[in-house]
């Protein structure tokens, strides 16, 4: 179960330069054809600089980084016992490709909950705000963890 | 779309989710949850085969909300639940409405169903401006 003495943690930052290529597969992968992830001239007539990232692309980093495994056992969470219960993504800024962007996971809070049935879960939640190469805030992300005990 | 934003307005969209959805999830995020691209895995842990990576669910959302607002730019967040598996061959349908408006943003609440009209995601809400 979820070593709830870990609330505040902090884990090592996520360092992930974005790709044009992955912003494209990424907005494909979800059936999301709008042009403006697609092609530079379709994003800049649109206003853009170049090619946004889509709205969920933050989960590209903490996935591909291999981040949340590392998390889920330091945080002493049992892999096959834990769910994703909630997402949640605020933004500040457009992501473009060449970007660097880094986040550092952060364990925001940690608490015990009883469900209706009497069974016991441990819930955690994990943010990371992420920041460009110019030190702009681009994006946060907060996920919450169940693990089912 | 050229979408007037006020309090009350409405949208629905659709997604029918194709049986290699997962798979193409799965290599753009990097999520190889193996109950999302294993069918014997799936069916061994109890799910009846793969089910799509709850974030592609949200990407559906997100995208209907962009779609909705004419510029992804708009969106300011978005927050949602996972509350039922949604499997291969299932349709997602997303319902909006515009229930507040603060200055120049706008809150949405949205729900999120599948084909029998299963909530698959819940408390879900976004904000544009």
């Amino acid at each position: 179960m979820a070593d709830l003495s870990k609330v505040g943690m902090e884990f090592s930052p996520i360092v992930w330069e974005v790709e044009r290529g992955k912003i494209r597969e990424f907005a494909q992968a979800m059936g999301d054809l709008n042009p403006i992830y697609l092609d530079s001239e379709a994003a800049k007539k649109a206003g853009y600089r170049d090619c946004p990232a889509p709205p969920t692309f933050l989960t590209v980093p903490m996935l591909w980084s291999g981040r949340m495994p590392v998390m889920i056992n330091e945080l002493k969470i049992n892999f096959f016992m834990v769910l994703h219960g909630e997402e949640e993504y605020e933004y500040y800024g457009d992501i473009y490709p060449g970007d660097v962007i880094t986040g550092t996971p952060r364990v925001v809070k940690m608490e015990e909950k009883t469900s209706k049935s009497g069974s016991k879960m441990d819930m955690i939640s994990v943010e990371v705000l992420y920041t460009n190469q110019r030190n702009e805030k681009v994006g946060r992300a907060r996920s919450l963890l169940v693990e089912r005990k | 779309m050229n979408t007037k934003i006020e309090k009350g307005a409405t949208y629905s969209a659709k997604e029918e989710v194709d049986k290699y959805r997962a798979i193409y999830y799965a290599g753009a995020s990097g999520d190889f949850n193996p109950i999302h691209i294993d069918p014997e895995f799936g069916k061994a842990v109890g799910l009846g085969g793969v089910i799509l990576q709850g974030l592609c669910t949200l990407g559906f959302v997100a995208k209907s909300v962009t779609d909705w607002a004419g510029d992804p730019g708009k969106l300011k967040r978005i927050k949602c639940r996972f509350a039922a598996p949604v499997l291969l061959g299932n349709t997602v349908n997303t319902a909006g409405e515009v229930v507040e408006i603060n200055g120049a943003r706008a809150k949405l609440a949205l729900k999120v169903t599948n084909q029998d009209g299963v909530e698959v995601l819940k408390g879900v809400e976004a904000e544009v401006e």
